[in-house]
């Protein structure tokens, strides 16, 4: 049983801490800056945005599933960009893997 | 004696919790609390411009845009205070620059004889009155619901008691010559919207029935002072029993309509829809449902055995509060508190109190209001926004009696 939750654990470590994957980062990075149009909302030191609309992503420091929870669905002026088609469900899940992995940094 | 239709009644259970899809597991998550405790006690973190004045010791901030109350900083002097007030704000608050002069400040009337635009110099002239309300997020006990709803984790302190000094809506309707025919509903917009968004996406306007005019003011002043910027002055509309969203702030428009806003924020947000359903079929969040919560002692330190005090809030939003009652056991058995302190009307919340004497051991405090004949539900009724949290279980608190 608890080899099976270090197992467990260990395998879900890489994603979780958003261990570096290049490709996908920088892929996410643009999405945010541009099809996503995050940056005009929200605050983010790594791509250089301060947009003040949203709350300063770099504060919230959310985790990957809260920003795909809320890319999919928007949250009041946030578009829901997964609902509406802007951007498809691997463009999400990069500029989710992208905005958790570097808030705060 | 007005006709049920589908929604008054969805909305009705819903309020009541006697429609129950709430979920039994994970009744208080541990995490948003650990979270936000540790937000508490940061006090060095700054607080972002547009409210540095807000007192940081008082507030768990949520985000760089919203910050609640923590429970004890809500006070025992039933209206609270301003520094320590919530901060949540759909869009960026207007600057000073972008208000100009204060007394020049226009609020056009429209769906009356005499459609008018009065200057908040202008108003001032027409009437005034003072009022108190719990001013409360929609969003307040988001923190609780299992499926972490998108949005601020809000526990208690997403609510206020709040003085409100402004013109009667009565008076303003008055003064141009009465309703036009069809109104139905009063609708305010708030001139918050950024100018390059989509106005039907980014304007704040809300519709509420055109009854609940009759006791809403259109506000200049907030406990004693201009109400500030980040609270929506020169002018906000105050609809008292009604969830804060709808006290619109920065107002620019009191309009009387026959139907409801097509904007956004009134067709799809704030619509309390089962989990993974959403439209403007379900209900909007407009009164609040009675609700009450412990403020003192804190459960974050221990309390000594002996004789305890026990004290907090409670409101029955659009009816007046009947009573409180407070259980030790997990509900099983209640008791009724006393109410206590000034009655400043049904708008308003009640502080109220209970005495006991406690030996040391673990107590869970649980309070459960009544107002118009209807009580607090145990459990919360989950909804995908996290809407309208009133079930007594998850507000309660843990007591450790040494
Ligand atoms: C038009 C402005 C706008 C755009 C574009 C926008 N956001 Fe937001 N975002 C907001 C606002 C406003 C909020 C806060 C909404 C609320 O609390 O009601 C928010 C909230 C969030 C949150 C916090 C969610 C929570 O649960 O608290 C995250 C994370 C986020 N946005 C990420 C993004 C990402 C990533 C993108 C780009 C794909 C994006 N936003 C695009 C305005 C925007």
């Amino acid at each position: 049983m608890r080899k099976l939750f270090f197992f467990i654990l260990i395998s879900l470590l890489p994603s979780t801490m958003g261990f570096a994957d290049p490709a996908k980062l920088s892929a996410g990075k643009e999405i945010f800056n541009g099809k996503g149009m995050c940056a005009g909302c929200h605050v983010l030191k790594d791509a250089g945005a301060n947009g003040n609309i949203g709350p300063s992503l770099d504060q919230l420091k959310p985790s990957i599933d809260v920003v795909k929870s809320v890319v999919n669905g928007g949250l009041g002026v946030m578009p829901a960009f997964g609902a509406t088609g802007m951007l498809t469900a691997k463009e999400i899940d990069e500029v989710s893997f992208y905005v958790a992995s570097k808030a705060g940094k | 004696m007005k006709t049920l239709t589908k929604k008054s009644v969805s909305r009705r259970n819903f309020l009541t919790g006697t429609a129950t899809i709430a979920g039994l597991a994970a009744a208080s998550s541990a995490l948003p609390i650990s979270v936000a405790n540790a937000n508490h006690t940061e006090t060095t973190d700054k607080l972002p411009d547009f409210i540095k004045w807000k007192k940081r010791s008082a507030l768990i901030v949520h985000s760089s845009k919203t910050m609640e109350t923590h429970r004890t900083e809500i006070g025992s002097s039933l209206i609270t205070p301003i520094r320590h007030i919530y901060v949540r704000n759909n869009l960026p608050s207007l600057t000073d620059e972008q208000i100009g002069n204060r007394k020049d400040w226009k609020v056009s009337v429209a769906g009356v004889k005499n459609p008018k635009t009065f200057t908040l110099a202008e108003l001032q002239t027409l009437g005034q009155t003072t009022i108190a309300t719990v001013l409360q997020c929609s969003g307040n006990g988001r923190g609780w619901f299992p499926h972490k709803p998108s949005g601020s984790q809000w526990q208690t302190g997403a609510a206020a008691c709040v003085l409100w000094t402004g013109v009667p809506v009565e008076t303003v309707i008055k003064a141009c010559g009465g309703l036009a025919k069809g109104a139905k509903y009063m609708t305010c917009t708030g001139g918050d919207a950024p100018k390059n968004l989509d106005p039907k996406k980014a304007t704040m306007e809300r519709s509420i029935p055109l009854k609940a005019h009759k006791d809403a003011i259109l506000a200049w002043e907030m406990n004693g002072v201009d109400i500030p910027n980040a609270h929506g002055g020169p002018v906000r509309s105050v609809t008292p029993g009604y969830f804060g969203v709808n006290n619109v702030k920065h107002l620019i428009k009191l309009d009387f309509t026959a139907k409801e806003s097509s904007v956004r924020y009134m067709k799809s947000s704030y619509r309390i829809s089962p989990l993974g359903k959403k439209g403007s079929q379900y209900p909007s969040c407009w009164e609040m449902p009675v609700k009450s919560w412990v403020t003192s002692p804190s459960q974050d330190g221990k309390v000594k055995s002996g004789k305890v005090v026990i004290s907090g809030v409670a409101f029955g939003g659009t009816k007046k509060l009947s009573n409180v009652k407070v259980s030790l056991d997990f509900g099983k058995t209640w008791k009724t508190a006393k109410l206590v302190g000034p009655d400043l009307g049904k708008y308003a919340w009640r502080q109220f109190v209970y005495e006991t004497t406690l030996k040391p051991g673990f107590y869970n405090v649980a309070t459960k209001a009544s107002a118009g004949g209807k009580s607090q539900p145990e459990l919360r009724m989950d909804n995908r926004r996290g809407y309208a949290h009133n079930g007594w279980k998850d507000h309660s608190i843990s007591l450790d009696v040494v």
